[in-house]
């Protein structure tokens, strides 16, 4: 029997996986580091015939928004060489049938719902993350910050760190016993000045990266491939660029870091550990490949085992690790 | 990609090489072992079904025996390839269905009838430079089909379509308001295939819906008497 068959064969009764490396984001506790990304893993339930929701420490929600989203126009995805480009545009129920419909079914399920949001301003932050509060079940919340695909916040807003800080600290004030997470794009100079202002706005953790903006021009239609021309890419060829974002925010903030961006095996899973991040997000890899986290969990369990050790957080590379290259600044390259 | 024939313990596909993975699936050789998860999404009516007319909604007065159907299966291009399956089903029924395929192409070299082989209905080619068979598109051969055979039996004519967009746009356009049904099988570039990413979706009367688990294949009013929307924040 194939692995896959295999892992579709199990997937259905093998909930309630025993807590494996549990870990701590704030005042919320989960099973294990292992969480689905945001818009890789719908509202919770769809891939149930592949992967059990508790099989993952959380889901990390579609991003919810106010008001249901149509989504951008087709085409929305184009395949590049290693790596996705996509340009959705946060099609999603929007909050109140996120609240009525799908937080329900998950919870029910036994899943474990990172709620996902974005918002077109400070005022709107406030309504949802107040709207959230009133769920229990919600044990934490990411914010969005940094998506390419949208009009309002997006980039512009991301690039400010004050604006990172008041925006954190407004969600963080109507959640003050629920993990908040502020989801970072790498599309910026100094992602660590963002990270700063999410930690001084009292955000329990940095979640890095998001997609990284590029774009595709169809040749026989002589024109960009994407309506709003700017997509996100995600996959194996940003893993280097998103480890590199990592390693630079575990050592500028003390709130942790929850990584994401190209994952492909147990391999980018420990070098995202040893970097400093305290948990890891699948996304991408999912769609071609679910049965992916069984390998990387196994991965990551014989890792840290072979080496005598009892959690992956202790593979996080020490102070000096680094130091060398550290002490030029990150706008210096090493030598 | 599509499913092309079945026999007993197996079935073909036809792959088109555009890009990396068709490429390698057209390659594999005998004895290859590919992983497969069947069925995303809807497929064309069953063929007993489409040979009884019997289509839902199904509004029909009680104790009425339903007129058999004419079918105009129209492929574009490539779209022929999953008529072609739905033909050898309509054939293994053996209940003499009135079908007719319509293949169409831009040129003569386009219209490979050999994709064919084996179906028992009529087929009808045509190209754009009249090189083969009807001198037109597959749409302007499948309104003069549906003329010549008159109103009456446009009435209980179900059209089924594939190839390009704007072609089962014009088909539905022409066609949908003079015969009984018309349905599309769109197709779009997906990643999760599961009705997750929102990668593949198509305008429709429900908003927009994944085309790998919602379609592929829909009633053409459904997707193409909508109007696009693009949400702004």
């Amino acid at each position: 029997m194939s692995e896959l068959q295999s892992r579709r064969a199990a997937a259905p009764q093998s909930g309630g996986a025993p807590a494996e490396f549990p870990i701590r984001i704030g005042p919320a506790r989960f099973a294990n580091p292992y969480f689905a990304a945001s818009g890789c893993f719908g509202y919770g339930l769809e891939y149930a015939t592949y992967i059990a929701p508790t099989e993952l420490g959380a889901i990390v929600t579609k991003t919810i928004t106010l008001e249901p989203r149509a989504g951008n126009p087709m085409p929305r995805l184009q395949e590049t060489p290693a790596g996705l480009l996509n340009s959705i545009g946060l099609q999603n129920v929007g909050l109140e049938v996120y609240l009525r419909d799908k937080l329900p079914e998950l919870l029910a399920a036994g899943g474990v719902p990172f709620v996902s949001i974005a918002a077109a301003d400070h005022d709107e932050y406030v309504h949802m993350a107040a709207r959230l509060a009133e769920h229990p079940g919600i044990v934490a919340v990411e914010v969005n910050l940094g998506c390419p695909n949208v009009d309002a916040g997006g980039d512009r807003d991301a690039a400010e760190a004050r604006a990172v800080e008041r925006i954190t600290r407004a969600v963080k004030d109507r959640l003050p016993d629920r993990a908040v997470a502020i989801k970072l794009t790498p599309n910026v100079t100094d992602i660590t000045n963002l990270a700063r202002g999410a930690e001084q706005g009292g955000a329990d953790a940095v979640v890095a990266i998001n997609t990284v903006a590029g774009m595709d021009i169809d040749l026989q239609g002589g024109r960009p491939t994407f309506a709003r021309v700017r997509a996100g890419l995600s996959g194996p060829a940003i893993f280097p660029i998103a480890l590199l974002r990592v390693w630079e925010i575990a050592r500028a903030v003390d709130i942790p870091v929850v990584a994401v961006g190209g994952i492909a095996g147990p391999t980018e899973a420990l070098k995202f550990f040893m970097a400093g991040a305290t948990a890891v997000q699948l996304g991408t890899v999912l769609y071609s490949r679910p049965e992916l986290l069984a390998e990387v969990r196994q991965g990551v369990r014989d890792f840290v085992r072979e080496r005598g050790l009892s959690h992956p957080h202790e593979l996080r590379l020490g102070p000096d690790a680094g130091a060398r290259f550290d002490r030029a600044g990150p706008a210096c390259a090493p030598d | 990609m599509s499913i092309h024939d079945e026999g007993d313990g197996w079935r073909s596909f036809m792959v088109k090489p555009v890009g990396p993975a068709s490429r390698e699936l057209a390659g594999l050789g005998p004895g290859a072992q590919v992983d497969v998860t069947p069925p995303l999404g809807n497929g064309f009516p069953g063929a007993a079904d489409l040979a009884a007319g019997r289509l839902q909604p199904a509004a029909r007065p009680t104790g009425a025996r339903a007129a058999a159907p004419r079918l105009l299966l129209v492929g574009g291009g490539f779209g022929v390839a999953p008529l072609h399956f739905v033909a050898r089903r309509l054939d293994a029924l053996d209940a003499g269905s009135d079908y007719t395929i319509l293949y169409g192409g831009r040129t003569a070299r386009d219209v490979e009838l050999e994709v064919l082989d084996g179906v028992r209905g009529a087929v009808l080619p045509s190209t754009d430079d009249g090189t083969l068979g009807f001198h037109g598109t597959c749409v302007d051969l499948a309104v003069e089909q549906v003329r010549r055979r008159g109103p009456g039996v446009a009435a209980r004519t179900i059209v089924l379509a594939c190839g390009s967009h704007a072609m089962m746009a014009a088909l539905h356009a022409a066609l949908r308001a003079h015969v009984a049904h018309v349905f599309v099988s769109l197709e779009a570039v997906m990643a999760c295939g599961v009705g997750v990413c929102m990668g593949c979706v198509t305008p429709s009367v429900r908003g927009m819906v994944p085309i790998c688990t919602e379609g592929p294949v829909f009633r053409s009013e459904d997707v193409f008497d909508v109007a696009t929307e693009v949400q702004h924040v």
